[in-house]
C-alpha cells in the first residue's frame, strides 16, 4: 500500500536528476524517459487497478477481458463501512498514532545520545538495537503470545501499541541517528557558549533542525504500524482487530468479494497516503540549510 | 572585560603522543586583541577551543579574569564565539539568533529587544532582523555571527577564522570593521587565523604556533623585525623571507659566490655559537636588484617569475651558482624585469637575520 505514495515520484525524480548531470544524446534521454515511464506505470498500475475495481460492481470486477469503462458505484464502499470498518479503522488509528508518539518520545533522546554524545560502547548499543530486528516475528510470536495471554492482554489495543512501539523503535533510533549526525557540531557548541542547557539546546536548536528527519521517521513508523498484520492477526479478536485483519475478513471461500476487497483496501490505503502527503512538505526541506556555509 | 592567562595549558588527545597544544603560556591583557596564527595543525584552534570550554584542559590552567577555567562549562565562562562557518541557528531569524544568548541568561524581553536592535544598527543588520539566515549573503551571515557575539557584552570574544568563508575583497573590508569594532568595545579578543596578513593587520600582539608549541608572542612589528627563530621568520611576511643555510666567511656569510657582509655583533654571535654554517634570512625588500645581463657584480640570479602588483613588484628567481636556491626580491612597480633576465643582487640592509643552522634560533 505504501508504494502508492512513493512509486510515481521515484522514476520521474530520477529522470530529472540525470538530465543535468550527464550530457547525453537525445536518443539516450528518450530511452531514459521511456524506461522511467514504464517502471513508473508498472509500480503504479496495481494501485490504480485496485482503486478502479473498488468502484465496480462485483460482476464487473470479474470480467475477462477486464473492463476499463464501467458505471462507477459507491456500493462496495457502503458495504465495507456497514461491515464494521469503523472500529477497525479506529483501532488501527489508535495503535498507529500512540505507538508512533511513544517511538518518537523514546527514539529522539536515544538517537541524540548515540549520535552527539557517543561513549565507548555506543556502537554495541546501536548493534543491539538493530539485532532485535534480526529475529523473524514468526519465531517470536509464540513467546509473545504466551506472555500476553498470561497478563490477560490478548485482544487489547494497548498490547498492539506496546508491540508496535518495540517493533519500530530500533529503526527510528537508527534513522534519527543519521539525521542527528547531519547536525553541524558547531551549532551545539554555539548553543553551549550562548548559555543553553542540553535540554534547551535540544528544544531550541537541534529539534527544529532535524524536524524533516522527525517527519520522515514518523512517516515510516506510521506506515509500518498501519500495515502490520502478523502480530495483529495473532493477538486480536473481535475487540482490537485492526484494518489489515479486517481486510482479510473479506476473503471468503464463497461468493464474489473482489470489488469489496478492493474498496476496503482503498480505504485502508487512504490514511497512509494522506500521512505521506502531509509529511511531504517537511520532507523536502533541506536539512539545516543556512546554518553553516 | 578581563585578562586571559594561559598557564602551561596542554591538550593531550592520546596519552603518550605529542600534545595538540603543549604547555602554552600567554598573558593576554584586558582589552587586548591577540591573534593566534600558524599553519594548519599547529594547535591554534585547539588553544582557542580550550579557552572556550569546547576542549578539555588536560594539564596546566587557563584563567579568565583571575578565575581558573578548568572544569568550568562553556556557558559559565562569560565568553562569546564567532565560528568559522558562523553556526547560526537556521530556524531562527537574525533577530532571534542575536537574542538567543540574552534569552538563555534570563534577561527581560524589553531589554533584550533594545540590545538586539542596537547591535543590529552597529552591524547594519536592521532591515534583516526578521529574515532567516538562509536568506542572507555570506557577508551578512558573518555579521549576524558577530552580532550574536557582541550583543551580550561578554568578558572575552573568541573568533575562529571568521573571515575564511568570505571572498577576498569582503575579507579586507570586514577585517578592518572587526578591528575597529573591537577597539571601540574594548573587549579582550582572541582571534585565530592561518592568514599571516590578518594576524599582522589586526592583532595588538600575535602568537605564532607550530605543532602545538608557542614560537613567539609579540607585536606584529617585533615579529617582522626580529623573528625569534627561522620558522617565525619564514612564516611572517608575504612573500616569505629568503632563508639560506650558508658557510660562514671572514666578513660575513658566503652566498652565491659573494660574501654578504654582517655586523660586528652578528659575527661575534656566530663565533660565540661556534658554528661554521649559518642560516641567513633576507626579506624581499632587503635586496636591491640590477639588471646586468651577465655582469659580474653582486649575487647573480636568473628571473623565473615576475609578479606586477601595480605599486610594487615581486621578482622570483634562482641563484646562478646554485639553481636549487630560489630568491624573492621586492622592487618598485613596473620594474621592467622579464622572465629569463639575469640580475645581480645586493643586500641593502645591515639588519639581515641570522639563525642557528640546527636549532633555528635567532643569533
Amino acid at each position: 500500500m505504501s508504494t502508492s505514495t512513493t512509486a510515481p515520484a521515484g522514476p520521474s525524480a530520477a529522470a530529472q536528476h540525470d538530465e543535468p548531470r550527464r550530457k547525453k544524446g537525445s536518443a539516450g534521454r528518450v530511452i531514459m524517459a521511456i524506461v522511467s515511464w514504464v517502471v513508473g506505470i508498472v509500480f503504479f498500475f496495481p494501485v490504480l487497478w485496485m482503486v478502479l475495481t473498488a468502484f465496480k460492481q462485483e460482476a464487473d470486477a470479474y470480467t475477462d477481458p477486464p473492463k476499463l469503462f464501467f458505471a462507477p458505484t459507491l456500493e462496495q464502499f457502503k458495504e465495507v463501512l456497514s461491515a464494521g470498518a469503523g472500529p477497525a479503522l479506529l483501532n488501527s488509528l489508535f495503535a498507529t498514532v500512540m505507538s508512533t508518539i511513544l517511538v518518537l518520545l523514546l527514539a529522539i533522546p536515544a538517537a541524540f545520545a548515540v549520535s552527539l554524545r557517543p561513549v565507548a560502547k555506543t556502537r554495541d548499543v546501536l548493534f543491539f538495537f538493530i539485532s532485535t530486528k534480526m529475529l523473524p516475528v514468526v519465531a517470536a510470536i509464540v513467546p509473545i503470545y504466551v506472555v500476553v495471554n498470561e497478563i490477560h492482554a490478548v485482544d487489547n489495543i494497548w498490547t498492539l501499541v506496546v508491540l508496535y512501539t518495540a517493533m519500530n523503535l530500533p529503526i527510528a533510533v537508527w534513522m534519527m541517528r543519521s539525521f542527528f549526525l547531519e547536525v553541524p557540531g558547531a551549532l551545539l557548541e554555539a548553543a553551549s557558549i550562548d548559555g543553553a542547557s542540553i535540554s534547551r539546546t535540544m528544544r531550541e536548536v537541534v529539534l527544529p533542525v532535524v524536524s524533516p528527519g522527525i517527519a520522515a521517521t514518523a512517516l515510516i513508523c506510521v506506515i509500518f504500524a498501519w500495515n502490520e498484520f502478523f502480530i495483529a492477526v495473532n493477538l486480536t479478536a473481535a475487540q482490537a482487530g485492526t484494518v489489515p485483519v479486517f481486510l482479510v475478513g473479506f476473503i471468503t471461500s464463497e461468493g464474489l468479494y473482489f470489488a469489496k476487497l478492493c474498496a476496503a483496501a482503498t480505504l485502508a490505503a487512504l490514511p497512509v497516503v494522506i500521512a505521506g502527503w502531509v509529511a511531504q512538505n517537511k520532507l523536502v526541506q533541506g536539512l539545516s540549510f543556512g546554518a553553516v556555509k | 572585560m578581563a585578562e586571559v592567562v594561559y598557564d602551561h595549558a596542554s591538550r593531550i588527545y592520546t596519552p603518550g603522543a605529542k600534545p595538540a597544544v603543549n604547555k602554552l603560556s600567554l598573558d593576554i591583557e584586558d582589552g587586548e586583541f591577540v591573534v593566534f596564527v600558524g599553519p594548519s595543525g599547529c594547535g591554534k584552534s585547539t588553544a582557542l577551543r580550550m579557552l572556550a570550554g569546547l576542549e578539555e584542559i588536560d594539564d596546566g590552567a587557563i584563567r579568565i579574569g583571575g578565575k581558573n577555567m578548568v572544569g568550568v562549562p562553556s556557558r559559565d565562562r562569560d565568553i562569546a564565539m564567532v565560528f568559522q562557518n558562523y553556526a547560526l541557528y537556521p530556524n531562527k531569524t537574525v533577530g532571534e539568533n542575536m537574542d538567543f544568548p540574552l534569552k538563555m541568561r534570563g534577561m527581560p524581553k524589553e531589554e533584550r529587544d533594545k540590545k538586539v536592535r542596537a547591535a543590529g544598527e552597529v552591524l547594519g543588520l536592521t532591515e534583516f532582523l526578521d529574515r532567516k539566515p538562509r536568506a542572507l549573503s555570506g557577508g551578512q551571515r558573518q555579521r549576524v555571527a558577530m552580532g550574536r557575539a557582541i550583543v551580550r557584552e561578554p568578558q572575552v570574544f573568541l573568533m575562529d577564522e571568521p573571515l575564511s568563508n568570505l571572498d577576498a575583497k569582503m575579507r579586507v573590508g570586514t577585517r578592518a570593521e572587526i578591528a575597529a569594532l573591537q577597539s571601540r568595545l574594548g573587549v579582550t579578543t582572541i582571534y585565530v587565523t592561518h592568514d599571516q596578513v590578518e594576524a599582522m593587520t589586526m592583532g595588538n600582539r600575535v602568537a605564532v604556533l607550530k605543532l602545538g608549541e608557542l614560537q613567539q608572542f609579540a607585536t606584529p612589528a617585533e615579529l617582522y623585525d626580529s623573528p625569534k627563530n627561522a620558522f617565525v621568520a619564514g612564516f611572517i611576511g608575504s612573500p616569505a623571507m629568503n632563508l639560506y643555510t650558508v658557510p660562514v666567511a671572514d666578513e660575513g656569510a658566503r652566498l652565491g659566490g659573494q660574501v654578504v657582509r654582517l655586523t660586528a655583533a652578528q659575527r661575534s654571535a656566530i663565533s660565540a655559537a661556534g658554528i661554521t654554517t649559518v642560516t641567513l634570512g633576507i626579506r624581499p625588500e632587503q635586496w636591491s636588484a640590477n639588471n646586468t645581463n651577465g655582469s659580474e657584480h653582486g649575487i647573480a640570479a636568473e628571473i623565473t617569475v615576475v609578479e606586477e602588483l601595480g605599486s610594487d613588484a615581486f621578482i622570483y628567481g634562482n641563484l646562478a651558482t646554485d639553481p636549487s636556491e630560489s630568491i624573492v626580491v621586492r622592487t618598485s612597480g613596473r620594474s621592467g624585469a622579464r622572465i629569463g633576465d639575469k640580475i645581480s643582487l645586493h643586500a641593502t640592509s645591515d639588519e639581515l637575520h641570522l639563525f642557528h643552522p640546527e636549532s633555528g634560533e635567532r643569533l
